[in-house]
């Protein structure tokens, strides 16, 4: 059985999970742009290994 | 960096259309709680957030698609016809208007110091925190600078001028030069300032600001009197653009506007473009940020930051402050956490967009991209306080008017008038926050596009840089919608 202070600790956690929710597009977004600008670093140095 | 492929918003516009289809299929949530009727929104609340994200995400791929060239930068006003322009722009309604604003001053402080303590049947502090300091920014955004006409501090200014002149026979001695270095930066203490009365100062819980109406006259006849020094040092229009809060604060909602006075003549240019030279001064970004900053404390007070704020009042009364010290100290600490998050935001942006070209420092660009975060501003106070201003408006124009004091007095027969609750419904209020948010974010992003083609040169480099700016925009609609959210819980 849970203590009441425990319980209190998860209902409390519950209620900031929801920042995660929140954040998904953030970070789906923040993700999609980091790997684009890694995929073009490749690309780039690819072609710059081609050219030599 | 120009042959970089432009593909990143790609996979986000994927992931966020499935939201899409999640926005359409998902059932209407059951509960409904606290003082707005949540139950009546057929979303819940992080979903909300997500339409939102992709809301932005394709107004973003829209603007690098279509929008290749900097429409904004080049100077667009043009003067309408001369005879409407003269009837609006002349000496009689600048008197009228100037003397209407004294009037209203005088009234703000009498009512204040003379009137009742209750600070929801006194005129002065409705009149400052809703009347002025909310609509004022509806008029400017829609008519333009209409401020600098209704200025009290500028009328008498320039009326002590006009009569020095008329009494000595001579021109007032000229004023100091204004430094460049102090830009806007007394307008931002001033900013601050009025930011600390309002959500720091006062905390008897009135719903418009909680500062007792004797507080509002006082700061008001402090901040005339700081006003008036400034203007016998600077002159009077040197200080209203650069040093008088209110009119650089209005004025900045102003330069969104199409309507623009210049030189006596009114004309009209592309709406934005005025906001593209107004970042200019120093200060100007300071002054957005600590607008948009503000707004954000005043809802995370309410609804996000209530549980940490009431926790770390009991530690500074447990410490032995008082109960008011401990609450203002502690509201301080958290206005100030609320710019410095704000402020982090903006500048992530900016850091951002340096991954694309170094050329120009993270100073220059935060300044250059400064103009972009007004409409942000703009969509924080029409989400935050679009009902308080339908609502309080309402007692403004009549029981308020009628009896500015509080004593029971019916100037013009509408003092027995009430405040209609009903007026715009819980659901339709929650839309408007919504739209507002995504609407400015939306507008941000165009201003921001606009000065990455003028900078950058090319749509894809100002595409790219715009990525991290978009990431920004979208932090912040997601900021302003979860403490929106949490406020009406």
């Amino acid at each position: 059985m849970l203590e009441l202070s425990q319980m209190t600790l998860l209902a409390h956690a519950g209620h900031w999970a929801q920042w995660a929710l929140y954040a998904v597009p953030v970070v789906a977004v923040l993700v999609a742009i980091v790997v684009s600008a890694y995929r073009a670093r490749h690309l780039d140095e690819e072609g710059r290994d081609e050219g030599t | 960096v120009s042959e970089r492929p432009l593909r990143p918003a790609l996979p986000a516009v994927a992931t966020l259309g499935a939201v899409a289809a999640g926005v359409a299929l998902f059932p209407a949530r059951a509960e409904a709680h606290g003082l707005i009727g949540r139950g009546d929104l057929p979303l819940p609340d992080w979903l909300l957030a997500w339409g939102a994200a992709l809301l932005l995400v394709g107004s973003f791929a829209a603007l690098v698609l279509l929008w290749r060239e900097p429409k904004l930068e080049a100077d667009s006003w043009r003067p309408v016809g001369e005879r409407l322009s003269g009837l609006i722009v002349n000496r009689a309604a600048g008197f009228a208007a100037g003397l209407i604003g004294v009037l209203l001053l005088v009234l703000t402080v009498y009512s204040g110091l003379a009137g009742t303590e209750a600070p929801d049947r006194n005129f002065s502090v409705t009149f400052v925190f809703v009347t002025v300091w909310l609509g004022m920014v509806v008029l400017s955004v829609l008519f333009g600078d209409v401020f600098r006409a209704f200025s009290p501090w500028r009328a008498i200014g320039r009326a002590v001028a006009a009569g020095f002149a008329l009494i000595a026979g001579q021109r007032p001695p000229a004023p100091l030069t204004y430094p460049a270095w102090l830009g806007r930066w007394p307008a931002v203490a001033g900013l601050l300032g009025f930011l600390w009365l309002e959500l720091v100062w006062g905390q008897s819980g009135f719903a418009a600001s909680g500062v007792a109406p004797g507080d509002v006259a006082t700061a008001a006849l402090v901040y005339s009197a700081i006003t008036f020094v400034g203007m016998a040092l600077f002159g009077v229009e040197q200080w209203s653009q650069r040093g008088e809060t209110f009119s650089v604060y209005f004025g900045m909602f102003g330069s969104l506007a199409a309507l623009q006075v210049r030189d006596g003549r009114l004309g009209m240019r592309r709406p934005l473009s005025g906001s593209t030279s107004w970042a200019g001064p120093a200060g100007s970004l300071a002054l957005v940020l600590v607008a948009i900053g503000g707004t954000s404390f005043d809802g995370a007070q309410e609804g996000a930051l209530s549980g940490a704020i009431s926790s770390v009042y009991e530690s500074f009364a447990d410490a032995g402050m008082s109960a008011v010290s401990a609450l203002r100290l502690t509201n301080t600490l958290f206005l100030a956490g609320a710019l410095a998050v704000v402020s982090g935001i903006f500048w992530a942006g900016i850091e951002g967009m340096r991954i694309v070209s170094t050329r120009k420092s993270a100073r220059e660009l935060g300044s250059a991209f400064a103009h972009a975060f007004i409409p942000i501003a703009l969509a924080y106070l029409t989400a935050h306080y679009f009902s308080l201003v339908v609502f309080q408006e309402q007692a403004q124009f009549t029981y308020l008017l009628s009896d500015p004091l509080g004593d029971g007095s019916d100037l013009f027969g509408t003092a027995g008038g009430a405040i209609d609750y009903t007026a715009v419904g819980a659901t339709a209020i929650q839309w408007v926050q919504f739209f507002a948010i995504v609407i400015g974010h939306a507008i941000a992003l165009a201003i921001g596009h606009d000065r990455a083609l003028a900078i950058f040169g090319n749509t894809r480099d100002a595409s790219w840089s715009q990525m991290w700016m978009l990431v920004s925009m979208l932090l912040f609609s997601t900021l302003g919608l979860y403490l929106l959210t949490q406020a009406n819980a």
